[in-house]
């Protein structure tokens, strides 16, 4: 089913352990060097930079050749209807299909990028298919049923994680839109259907990645986990629940019934993940957890203001400082599995000093005194010669 | 851990000399005690919590600046400044011309939270009792050579950024290229000269880490700030000029530091500022092409001209970036 060169698919994941050891010290930098010559891997997949340029350039390409060719053929009237997004969209899958299997490209930016157009060509034909055939009923169950079916196979074909991220997201839009039919009992238990929805695809990816069979999809499988535990959370959150149904009811303010419930799972919800997470060791759920405290913390403060934002924020950052260096304190030593030694990384992370620049652009313009910093760039920009008279 | 951790692969490479002893022993032990490392999610809450605290405390201040209460909030502010800078006295490494690495992680961020503290404490001394007068160069250079003096004493590259953008704001300048994509108004001749001069200037330390050998690790961030900043300046200075001859010298002058950059950058093994100076080099070329195609002289053809511009010169800079990826990977 999967696209890729078989052989160089497992070296890559013995690479992927040994990288791993190496980061926990386990590895010199010679013997890495040494087993990753030993087994071979021919992919074109560069790092994360090159990535992020080759994903833009393949969009600038693909949409500057449709958009040539939509102009070519549109004196002949042939891009009025749905078929065309559909070709273009068939023509982009033939033309991923040849460049990963020529060039053995496999996450390199430009295959994502292929994916990624071609499924939207396909879903986006297919949407307007469906408006042409019935433009009275909105059509958004079956669209979400093929974006599925589309994100899928390019999931199990390419092991893109995007896809993986969107098979997941499409499959709780079809939920999601099918349930709504049911009317006001469908609407009633409508947040608990999707969360149970999420629930049962954290399981089953949980269940199914040691498989063998899913050997080569572990990180999809681990975007999928992230992805349903987002949306478990989410699909129980007061805040994402009261503005969904004041939408669909069209109550704009009004509470919500039964609030809380929501309420507890709101509060409850990621430190549940925390918890779980730290007792099983499953970083994934750990750091989802850690970011859902951060909301659940801003829903409480949208509805319930207890004291200034100021000092919420003085009190809440001297707390999380109090709690990170008891935590540092903690485990001086390892303990229970947990060590906070930092890994021996040559990572891009490290490389690009991504910490330092997060600081240079959030405290860059702090601290000065608030009057001149403003005033004098203001200044500047207003008359022309403020800046430079400054010295 | 990956999710298909195979250790049993170990055996046949230890017996094989590819695994030394030492390495398969620590292995044996990894197999056993697994451990999880937390350090980046420490690391997280640690900034996100002083992120906060400061950004709190900073505005406590100004809001209460004309009740008593300012005054418990300022003596907090100095206590915490003080506390911060003893503490990182006391655990700081003697100083020396290249890197110094950290104590530990939590020194790191005691200083980052006594600096900006002390931001704050001079931003409220400037504003309260107007210390430094009206002079606001003066204002603004004393903070910035000690936020300077800081990054290179305890070598630490974040307080070097926050350092580089204290120096922006002396110029009259927004440093980080968030800022100067969001806010950067370029319309005065004097202003764009002020980032060009600003970009310049960081170029320029870049360079003299290198000659000099001092702290050569900080070249890294003035490249990046430097690089941003004169390349937008000499763009921006196009455009203001667009309607004049000169405008051809920004462009001219934006194509040459790029391609000057390009070639630096082998010698510093950073694909990061090869792609970034292939990047600001092609918008500068697209520029040119543009400025021609519109001279008129083609006429109906521009919009499929153009067109076909984008498809080819993308499918080029593809190729140029995938075969210096090659030439990096061989260095």
């Amino acid at each position: 089913m999967i696209i890729h060169n078989k052989t160089w698919l497992n070296n890559l994941k013995l690479h992927e352990q040994f990288e791993d050891d190496h980061d926990a010290g386990c590895l010199t930098d010679n013997e890495l060097k040494a087993l990753k010559m030993k087994y071979m891997v021919g992919f074109e997949s560069p790092g994360i930079i090159m990535r992020i340029g080759l994903f833009v350039l393949t969009l600038i390409i693909v949409t500057f050749s449709a958009g040539a060719l939509s102009l070519f053929f549109s004196e002949a009237h042939l891009i009025d209807n749905f078929v065309w997004p559909l070709i273009l969209g068939t023509t982009n899958y033939i033309i991923l299909e040849k460049w990963v299997k020529g060039n053995y490209h496999y996450g390199s930016g430009v295959d994502n990028a292929l994916i990624m157009t071609t499924a939207g060509f396909l879903i986006g034909g297919f949407g307007w298919m469906m408006d042409t055939i019935d433009p009275a009923h909105s059509s958004f169950t079956s669209i979400s049923l093929v974006a599925l079916a589309v994100s899928v196979y390019l999931t199990l074909r390419f092991a893109d994680l995007l896809m993986s991220a969107l098979s997941c997201l499409s499959l709780l839009a079809f939920v999601f839109f099918a349930w709504q039919r049911l009317g006001s009992f469908g609407m009633a238990t409508l947040p608990f259907v999707l969360m149970l929805v999420s629930g049962a695809i954290y399981y089953f990816s949980k269940r199914i990645i040691n498989h063998p069979k899913a050997y080569y999809y572990d990180h999809c499988l681990h975007i999928i986990q992230i992805v349903s535990l987002l949306t478990l959370y989410l699909s129980g959150n007061y805040y994402v629940v009261n503005e969904l149904s004041n939408q669909l009811h069209n109550t704009p303010g009004a509470p919500l019934p039964f609030g809380f419930i929501f309420w507890t799972i709101t509060i409850l919800l990621p430190l549940g993940y925390i918890a779980w997470g730290a007792k099983t060791k499953n970083a994934v759920m750990l750091r989802i957890g850690l970011l859902l405290v951060a909301g659940a913390v801003y829903t409480f403060r949208t509805y319930y203001h207890v004291m200034p934002i100021e000092a919420a924020l003085s009190i809440g950052g001297a707390a999380m400082l109090l709690a990170s260096y008891a935590v540092i304190k903690f485990l001086k030593t390892p303990k229970k599995g947990f060590t906070t030694a930092p890994l021996k990384r040559s990572s891009v992370l490290n490389h690009l000093n991504i910490e330092s620049i997060i600081i240079g652009e959030t405290f860059g313009n702090t601290g000065t005194a608030p009057t001149d910093a403003g005033s004098r760039f203001g200044g500047g920009s207003a008359g022309g010669g403020g800046s430079s008279a400054g010295y | 851990m990956t999710t298909h951790h195979n250790y049993d692969i170990y055996d046949e490479l230890h017996a094989q000399k590819l695994v030394s002893d030492e390495s398969f022993e620590k292995l044996q032990q990894r197999r056993n005690n697994p451990l999880l490392s937390v350090h980046w999610e420490v690391k997280t809450v640690l900034y996100l919590g002083i992120t906060l605290l400061t950004g709190g405390v900073g505005t406590l201040v100004y809001k209460n600046i004309d009740t008593i209460g300012h005054q418990v909030i300022i003596a907090f502010i100095a206590l915490l400044t003080a506390g911060c800078f003893t503490y990182a006295f006391k655990h700081k490494k003697p100083y020396s011309r290249s890197r110094v690495e950290t104590p530990n992680t939590f020194f790191d961020y005691v200083l980052l939270l006594g600096t900006l503290s002390f931001l704050i404490l001079v931003g409220y001394l400037q504003y309260q009792y107007n210390i430094f007068g009206s002079n606001y160069g003066l204002a603004t250079a004393i903070p910035m050579v000690a936020v300077f003096y800081i990054a290179y004493d305890f070598d630490h590259i974040g307080i070097l950024n926050m350092a580089i953008a204290n120096l922006g704001v002396w110029m009259g300048v927004t440093a980080t290229p968030r800022h100067l994509l969001a806010e950067g108004t370029f319309n005065s001749q004097s202003i764009i000269l002020t980032y060009l001069a600003f970009g310049l200037m960081l170029l320029a330390a870049a360079w003299c880490t290198q000659k000099f050998v001092i702290k050569k690790h900080f070249k890294f961030t003035y490249e990046h700030y430097g690089i941003h900043a004169s390349s937008v300046a000499l763009l921006a200075g196009y455009f203001f000029n667009y309607d004049e001859g000169s405008s051809f010298l920004w462009l001219l002058g934006a194509l040459g530091l790029s391609v000057g950059l390009y070639f630096d950058s082998f010698k510093e093994k950073s694909y990061y500022f090869a792609l970034l100076s292939v990047l600001y080099g092609y918008f500068t070329t697209s520029c040119i092409v543009f400025r021609i195609l519109s001279l008129d002289t083609v006429g109906e053809g521009i919009i499929a001209l153009g067109m076909m511009y984008m498809i080819l010169s993308a499918v080029g800079i593809i190729f140029l970036l995938t075969s210096t990826y090659k030439k990096f990977k061989t260095l």
